[in-house]
């Protein structure tokens, strides 16, 4: 059943945050737009989302409101999902500024994207990671999100042996 | 169901030591449905990880949303991460990650012979970091470094002169003998016994072999064009076969096997100096026994009724021209400082050219001047992008060539100038995979070149050479596996650049 675009949905997040949303922005999410159609008759509870907090949703919602009305992937056209998957990592001009947060939020948006099933949301925010990743050494990816190393250090020397030949390029 | 205070107080009630193991199995071997489930990434189990374990976002991904970042990243990031720690390197190691790595490249740098499905993770990243690793030999060679090499044994008597082909992948390669048996090797294996592919049909052959790649299968598979003449002048013979790959149970090729398509005579009036197949066209050029000139016949193929069947017969002003198909309709050829076009359908056509050849010159339709009058090679036919093109070296420099149709049969000629030649007299070969070619001269070394289509910026890249011993009389490159073939008289050598 088709509903009118104005149609309002309240939501609440796991830290007891409720927003009141346009229904089209919501139906960005999979999960929500599948939760929506599974409801026949109008409920006024808000629909919880236990797995996403206030200012995480804030931001996700931005992101739906922004992207309103375009077409959502269809999940069964194989073709399509590998042209996605083959594309480079560029971003558009809005959802890098959108996606230029701190690393926690930016860990959230992906955990949340996931957990909508927002694919394009998902993308942007794995591509800016493997941005960050790109061009740098081992050292200095550890540094950047704080890994540490527990390789021995035979095992140490025996990647590092390894992977020698690609360095010089 | 784990209750999150109750996996905190849990966690906070063990040593550090123990719950940095702990943790560590306990996000490798979660799926993402227990992730969500246990909510471990709420703000408070995230303080304890980072007071303990020191972690921050982004181990803190579950497998599958850690794969959908790596899956971005390129091959060379992918050797840095797998460097940082042990759960990066598993992921850095996995299936859709190679896939994406794989599928991303084009299918001219690297064709693989089956679907990449039925590849494992391990089978894509050798592939494709060996074709990395040729480049990286390529520069090593560059500097003075000589690539391995292995020679393939045999009976290098029974060898027919520049009857031997790399087919495209450089795992397959194919031998013509003069017995008239193709036998072919899987370079790609350890233990690599010459097998037959066609088996022989007697002595004293000269052979001609051409390959066509089917590109369009899913799975590895070529047409070979063979061409036997009794070293005494008679009896000519023509076979086009269709070769398969054979898959074993795991869906990848094991073996390949050859099935004949068609078989007819062909008369014989000189030395014949290239065959070719495109599609329905079989192309042949033969040096003419009575007149110091080169007649190309053209051939379709499947179409033959019997011992007497109808060819068209390109004949060139004067002298030997080399020709080749630019499609199915039209020939290009290069001679005497000119490039030119000709229709198919406008040449005679004949049963036989007769004892004299007396057949009149072709008219090409389309004639552009080349710069330089030189000795010229000209290349096999090169599909890239969205064009066929040619390389010729003239002179001391190689042109690329590229005809472009401009619709309703008009054409017009590109000609660039991709790289000078290094200090070599008469280059009388040439063979290009990937934006590499091979020139080499009748004696060694052999010199492989770097080469850019976007025209010349000025800057060349160094050649790498490979010493040979003896005259090369056929080389073959191909990029895909770094491997580089040298047929000289004493036999048949097969350079790894990848190392």
């Amino acid at each position: 059943m088709a509903a009118p675009a104005t149609q309002q949905i309240k939501i609440r997040c796991n830290d007891e945050k409720e927003f009141t949303v346009d229904r089209d922005v919501l139906e960005r999410s999979v999960l929500i737009k599948n939760m929506l159609e599974d409801v026949t008759e109008q409920q006024d509870a808000p629909i919880p989302l236990p797995n996403v907090s206030g200012p995480v949703m804030a931001k996700v919602l931005e992101y739906c409101t922004h992207h309103r009305g375009e077409p959502l992937p269809s999940a069964d056209t194989e073709q399509s999902q590998d042209e996605t998957r083959k594309r480079t990592t560029d971003i558009s001009e809005w959802d890098q500024k959108f996606i230029t947060v701190d690393q926690e939020m930016l860990f959230e948006i992906i955990l949340a994207a996931n957990y909508l099933d927002i694919k394009s949301l998902l993308d942007v925010g794995c591509k800016t990671v493997a941005n960050m990743i790109k061009g740098k050494t081992p050292e200095e990816i550890r540094k950047l999100f704080n890994i540490v190393n527990d390789f021995t250090p035979e095992e140490e020397a025996q990647i590092k042996k390894e992977n020698e030949w690609a360095e010089d390029r | 169901m784990l209750d999150e205070p109750l996996i905190l107080a849990g966690l906070t009630l063990l040593a550090a030591e123990p719950l940095v193991q702990l943790v560590r199995t306990f996000t490798m071997l979660m799926t993402h449905h227990t992730f969500r489930t246990v909510h471990i990434y709420s703000r408070r189990a995230r303080c304890v990880w980072r007071q303990f374990v020191g972690e921050d976002g982004l181990l803190l991904l579950p497998e599958e949303l850690l794969i959908e970042v790596v899956k971005n990243l390129e091959w060379h990031d992918l050797l840095s991460l797998r460097q940082t720690c042990r759960r990066l390197r598993l992921v850095s190691k996995s299936l859709p990650v190679w896939q994406n790595v794989v599928g991303r490249e084009p299918r001219e740098t690297l064709r693989l012979e089956c679907p990449i499905q039925v590849y494992t993770a391990k089978q894509l990243e050798y592939m494709f970091l060996r074709r990395q690793k040729a480049e990286t030999g390529y520069q090593r060679m560059v500097q003075g470094a000589a690539p391995n090499k292995r020679s393939i044994s045999g009976n290098c008597e029974d060898l027919a002169e520049g009857a031997v082909h790399l087919v495209h992948g450089g795992r397959w390669l194919l031998i013509a003998t003069r017995c008239g048996s193709l036998l072919y090797h899987d370079l790609d294996s350890q233990d690599d016994p010459t097998r037959t592919l066609i088996p022989g049909r007697g002595s004293d052959y000269a052979v001609g072999l051409a390959v066509e790649m089917d590109h369009t299968s899913p799975n590895l598979s070529f047409k070979v064009a063979l061409n036997f003449q009794k070293t005494n002048g008679s009896n000519g013979v023509i076979e086009v076969w269709q070769v398969d790959l054979v898959l074993g149970d795991n869906m990848q090729g094991v073996d390949l096997r050859a099935e004949r398509l068609t078989s007819f005579g062909q008369e014989v009036n000189g030395r014949s100096v290239m065959l070719a197949l495109l599609g329905e066209q079989l192309v042949t050029t033969v040096h003419h026994t009575r007149h110091p000139i080169t007649y190309t016949s053209l051939i379709s193929w499947r179409s033959v009724p019997g011992p007497k069947y109808t060819k068209r017969v390109y004949r060139p002003k004067r002298g030997s021209c080399s020709v080749r198909l630019l499609n199915a309709d039209i020939l290009l050829s290069v001679f005497n400082g000119l490039v030119t076009l000709t229709s198919r359908l406008s040449l005679p056509e004949v049963i036989s050219l007769g004892p004299h050849g007396e057949l009149p010159p072709s008219e090409p339709f389309l004639t552009i001047p080349f710069d330089d009058a030189r000795h010229e090679t000209l290349s096999e036919r090169i599909v890239f992008q969205d064009s066929v093109r040619f390389l010729v070296s003239v002179g001391t420099a190689i042109y690329g060539i590229i005809p472009r149709d401009q619709g309703d049969s008009q054409y017009v000629i590109e000609t660039v100038k991709l790289s000078d030649l290094p200090e070599m007299p008469h280059p009388t070969m040439i063979s290009r995979s990937g934006d590499y070619y091979a020139v080499w001269p009748t004696w060694q070394p052999l010199v492989l070149q770097q080469f850019s289509w976007a025209a010349s910026n000025g800057i060349q890249p160094p050649a790498a050479q490979i010493d040979v011993i003896g005259n090369p009389a056929f080389q073959l490159l191909d990029i895909i596996s770094g491997r580089v073939l040298v047929e000289d008289e004493r036999g048949i050598t097969i350079f790894d650049v990848a190392f």
